[in-house]
């Protein structure tokens, strides 16, 4: 087959193309294992409670029926989300919106994960950082950060610092975990790819890429510090006003 | 006096693995949990006598349920130690693994079985596996 004359590319593309489907047969392997997590969680506690368990374990039992059904619709709103992105569906509402309160919220909605976790949270902010923004879309660009700070801080204590500027506003995530090595750093914000084997570490990798998605949307940039076994720093910066 | 079987069961997910130790504990069995193979690694050797079976997610953090494994089979104190597999993770059930599960199952797994598995493994050795 005669191949065109110029800017001919096929051995790179052929090899771009077999990476994208290791990548995606590495999502459905990893997606997979995780929501069988939460499925037997909920098979044993629901099978456990038709089966009459004395009720101090039946409550924790609801417990972790109630976790793992919280943690199942964020999956699915997670892939959904990449669907919308992927299908460029993903709408702005903007409004005029408290980053404090936002923070205050996300923080309050990850306290179960972060106790469990062994991290302590300090945040630092002045009273407000009121910006144009779509507050749904900012709360999960929080949360994620959160979730991921939590996942990979080892324990280890949590800084949040929220700035308030003259014409933008700035969200500093500190964590002091396992950190994410330069090569990784490069490939950290696309879909379906994480620092760290998904052999090791929960979740389905696409939480740092809807940030991304979420931040640029809204005018704003997202930047990574990071060395490994030294954490890592996210500092997300959005313009104050509505992006033209 | 008869002493329960201690069942140790290692899996990152904090839920799955409260669940199979409330179940476990409400039949009989002595269930602990541990978070990963490390993390279960120095329980075992904490408790002092080898677990009576362990029940082993495949994907954990800081040591997976292979090393774990393997690092059990090359100690002779705990290379008897029988080991089933529970893991989410299907696309490694069936391929090559260097040590020997009593059995290997992919999540969920319905309690009827899990409580089949574990009397299964144990009920012939109750009687000997001491509480650590």
């Amino acid at each position: 087959m005669a191949r065109p004359s110029c800017g001919w590319s096929g051995p790179s593309l052929y090899r771009e193309a077999r990476e994208a489907l290791a990548a995606r047969d590495e999502f459905l392997s990893v997606a997979a294992h995780e929501i069988r997590g939460p499925v037997t969680s909920l098979h044993l506690a629901v099978q456990g409670m038709l089966d009459g368990v004395p009720p101090p374990v039946a409550e924790k039992m609801m417990r972790v029926i109630e976790r793992e059904d919280r943690r199942l619709a964020r999956f699915v709103e997670e892939l959904l989300d990449v669907a919308r992105i992927r299908g460029r569906q993903l709408h702005f509402v903007f409004g005029p919106v408290d980053l404090v309160e936002v923070v205050h919220e996300a923080v309050s909605r990850v306290a179960p994960e972060l106790t469990r976790s062994g991290s302590s949270l300090s945040v630092s902010a002045p009273g407000q950082v009121v910006g144009t923004w779509d507050r749904t879309r900012l709360e999960q660009v929080v949360a994620n950060l959160l979730s991921n700070a939590i996942k990979f801080g080892l324990g280890k204590p949590i800084e949040l610092r929220l700035e308030q500027h003259a014409k933008l506003a700035r969200l500093v995530m500190r964590d002091h975990g396992i950190g994410i090595s330069p090569d990784a750093q490069a490939r950290i914000f696309s879909p379906f790819e994480r620092a760290v084997s998904g052999r090791h570490y929960g979740g389905l990798g696409l939480g740092l890429y809807i940030v991304k998605t979420i931040v640029d949307g809204m005018a704003g940039t997202v930047r990574l510090d990071s060395q490994p076994g030294s954490g890592s720093t996210f500092t997300v910066e959005l313009p104050i006003a509505r992006p033209s | 006096m008869s002493v329960k079987p201690w069942v140790l069961v290692v899996d990152d997910d904090e839920d799955t693995r409260e669940m199979i130790v409330l179940l476990l504990g409400l039949e009989g069995y002595h269930a602990t949990g541990a978070c990963d193979g490390l993390d279960a690694l120095e329980r075992i050797h904490a408790g002092g006598t080898p677990p009576s079976l362990v029940l082993l997610d495949m994907r954990m953090p800081r040591m997976n349920g292979t090393d774990f494994a393997c690092a059990l089979r090359r100690d002779p104190e705990l290379a008897a130690v029988p080991i089933v597999v529970l893991s989410g993770d299907g696309a490694a059930h069936g391929g090559p693994v260097p040590f020997q599960p009593v059995e290997w199952v992919i999540k969920p797994v319905d309690l009827s079985h899990l409580r089949q598995i574990v009397a299964g493994v144990l009920r012939p050795a109750e009687a000997e596996s001491p509480v650590p």
